[in-house]
């Protein structure tokens, strides 16, 4: 390695905060008790089971029948859920402001359809004035970008006929905000399509019918871009299995098959486990496979039965919609098959459960069983010293590893973050190397805290942490050690 | 995003500088007058929320600033409103006359489906100051008639005359609009991916 090619730079020391996060996961605790008790596979009577769910949380966290007689009249008499944290805020409370980062989503005549917090409908002046800005600049024949307002950065992506539009204090760059951005505007291409959506903008119905029910998935989605490493490198991760396991898997999933079906995925949380194609097709790009991700975390109901619903994939084709079969086979593995016929879901159901039988000879479901359980990993088992966090990225295939956070960085969760936002400005220097137009080779950052290492080539990417206390020297040696180590688990990390 | 939606009706309000659109606005959201004349710059935003027979309606108001030099808001500002109000002071002749070039303009920029039943309001305001007033109700009216029977009102700002009952007019006008709508897609869903370019072999 040559110690000229390093660029040595320091990278900004910006407000990097701590983000509401805790109320988010208790958001998602709550869910997930829902769930729990939810024994009734009937989907229809979904609703009333979430409301007695609902009815016991409350009485488990609240003695007071004040309380809860409270809580019950906030609940939405419409929609029987419980009311969006923070749902009562908007530009006229304090409360409102100290939010550190805000998203929201307008249609292009400034009519509000989405807001990360607060209510969308009490904030539609504050909507409008948003739109007014990027109309303003619009009416110039150009496009806003973005804009700085004291400690505020605003980072608008117009893309008709929607606007989103990020406001945070969190000092992001303005790059990994309009992925972000990017993100979001493909969750609602996914719901409605792009050809739909024009179509009903256009004919002046408000798009917000269209869209009820979307903020829990806008609400994941948003919690998940500001903690997802592989989001953040635009790849996927794939859980950490046996080659030879997985290949039993691919060839399970190839083998059974129906006329409809385009492609069968099997995913394990945020992790893939395998995929196969099995029509000449375009593959699926990572953005999407987030997204179908993100469905299947945030929609409790999928885990208890068999589910069918029309997504669009916009990396795919954003002017159709494609159907989705979603099952869990076991807890944490769960099958998606995907059909471009809407009639397809008792042969697609069938093929489920071949494909359970496959899994089930051999051994193979005990084995991904247990690797989904072993997933996580910690740097020691590098057995590289000081390591204290890596990211990795094969480029060829766009496949992603990180281990969990250990000490120190796994104590308190303002350092996750920390190191989190650390790597957003880090990936966003290495990939904007402007007059080569191509990343940066070497990339040398060291501050009080850490010393980041990262080395790019066709192949790869790869960012490693160490100590603020080694050498130079030391740094290199276990760099090469590192990608030594990823080279040789190779298999089991990446589906090969 | 609750799945029971309030209607919400994004509402333009144009006319000369001075006509008295932000007290309009002011007295129907925050029933306050103010004597003093402070420009608009730019845009200005409020919103109101009102039962149209039994109906939640919210309306988004749109003030705009009637001086020429800020009237480069762009087509992007008119684009998607429900309703556009036009207001002029019965006490000044040139800001009745140039009603017609503020209808053109908006019809214009926002390039309605239907602009002849685009749903329009016209409000002759300062009726309190009588014996000044050069506008007569029946020359306004006409105008009205012949723009395809525009509803008109004629208001006090300061003295908070018609100033509800024209807003309550706006809102019906604008819902109605959106009653007549018919849902653009036929049926939910059309599947059928199109052909892919062939990029790569079956795995």
């Amino acid at each position: 390695m040559d110690e000229n090619n390093i660029e040595n730079k320091n990278i900004e020391n910006k407000n990097v905060i701590d983000e509401d996060n805790s109320k988010i996961e208790k958001n998602n605790i709550d869910d997930n008790s829902i769930e729990s008790n939810n024994n009734n596979n009937d989907s229809n009577s979904n609703d009333n089971n979430e409301e007695d769910e609902i009815n016991n949380n409350i009485i488990n966290s609240s003695n007071s029948i004040e309380d809860i007689s409270n809580y019950l009249l906030k609940i939405d008499e419409s929609s029987g859920r419980p009311p969006r944290k923070y749902s009562e805020q908007d530009s006229s409370n304090p409360e409102w402001f100290e939010h550190k980062k805000h998203f929201f989503i307008l249609s292009s005549s400034g009519k509000p359809i989405y807001s990360r917090y607060g209510d969308e409908v009490a904030l539609n002046t504050f909507m409008a004035s948003l739109s007014a800005m990027s109309s303003f600049v619009e009416s110039q024949n150009d496009t806003l970008r973005h804009l700085v307002a004291g400690k505020y950065q605003f980072v608008f992506l117009c893309k008709y006929p929607l606007n989103l539009v990020c406001i945070s204090s969190t000092g992001e760059p303005n790059q990994v905000i309009r992925q972000q951005l990017e993100y979001i505007h493909s969750l609602i291409i996914s719901v409605l399509t792009q050809s739909n959506m024009k179509a009903v903008f256009e004919a002046k119905y408000d798009l917000r019918d269209l869209l009820g029910g979307t903020d829990k998935y806008l609400d994941h989605l948003i919690h998940q871009l500001n903690k997802d490493f592989s989001i953040l490198l635009n790849s996927i991760q794939c859980l950490r299995l046996n080659n030879n396991v997985r290949n039993q898997i691919t060839n399970i999933l190839s083998q059974y098959k129906c006329d409809s079906l385009l492609f069968s995925l099997l995913i394990s949380d945020n992790k893939l486990i395998s995929q196969v194609k099995h029509k000449k097709t375009t593959s699926l790009k990572s953005q999407d496979i987030h997204l179908l991700m993100n469905y299947v975390s945030s929609t409790a109901s999928f885990k208890e039965s068999e589910s069918w619903i029309p997504i669009c994939l916009p990396n795919y084709n954003d002017t159709y919609f494609l159907h989705l079969y979603i099952c869990f086979l076991y807890p944490g593995v769960c099958l998606l098959l995907f059909s471009n016929q809407p009639e397809s879901f008792y042969q697609l159901s069938d093929c489920k459960n071949q494909i359970i039988k496959g899994l089930e000879q051999e051994n193979i479901a005990e084995e991904l069983k247990k690797a989904v359980n072993n997933h996580d990993y910690t740097t020691s088992i590098t057995e590289i010293p000081n390591l204290l966090h890596f990211l990795y990225k094969n480029k060829t295939n766009n496949y992603s590893t990180f281990p969990t956070f250990s000490p120190p960085y796994s104590i308190h969760k303002k350092e996750k973050k920390r190191l989190f936002r650390l790597y957003q400005h880090i990936t966003t220097h290495v990939n904007s190397n402007i007059i080569a137009n191509k990343p940066h080779k070497y990339y040398y950052h060291t501050s009080q805290t850490e010393t980041i290492m990262v080395a790019t080539s066709n192949n790869h990417e790869l960012y490693a942490t160490f100590s603020p206390l080694e050498t130079k020297k030391s740094i290199f040696e276990s760099f090469s050690n590192l990608l030594l180590w990823i080279k040789n688990q190779e298999n089991s990390l990446f589906i090969q | 995003m609750a799945t029971k939606k309030k209607v919400l009706l994004k509402v333009i309000i144009l006319g000369d500088s001075g006509v008295g659109k932000t007290s309009l606005m002011n007295q129907y959201v925050n029933k306050k007058f103010s004597n003093q004349y402070k420009a608009t710059i730019g845009a200005d935003f409020l919103t109101k929320e009102l039962m149209v027979d039994d109906r939640v309606v919210t309306m988004q108001i749109w003030d705009t600033a009637g001086q020429e030099r800020f009237q480069s808001l762009g087509v992007a500002f008119y684009r998607g409103a429900d309703c556009c109000v036009l207001c002029y002071d019965v006490n000044v002749a040139k800001t009745f006359e140039n009603l017609d070039s503020w209808r053109d303009e908006f019809l214009i920029q926002a390039g309605p489906r239907d602009p002849d039943n685009f749903p329009f309001v016209v409000l002759g305001n300062k009726i309190d100051l009588e014996n000044q007033r050069v506008v007569s109700q029946k020359r306004a009216a006409s105008w009205c008639q012949s723009k395809g029977n525009i509803p008109y009102f004629e208001t006090s700002a300061k003295e908070a005359i018609n100033v509800e009952q024209a807003f309550q007019t706006i809102a019906r006008n604008a819902i109605k609009l959106e009653d007549g709508l018919v849902f653009p897609i036929p049926t939910g869903i059309q599947v059928q991916p199109e052909p892919q370019p062939q990029q790569s072999g079956c795995c």
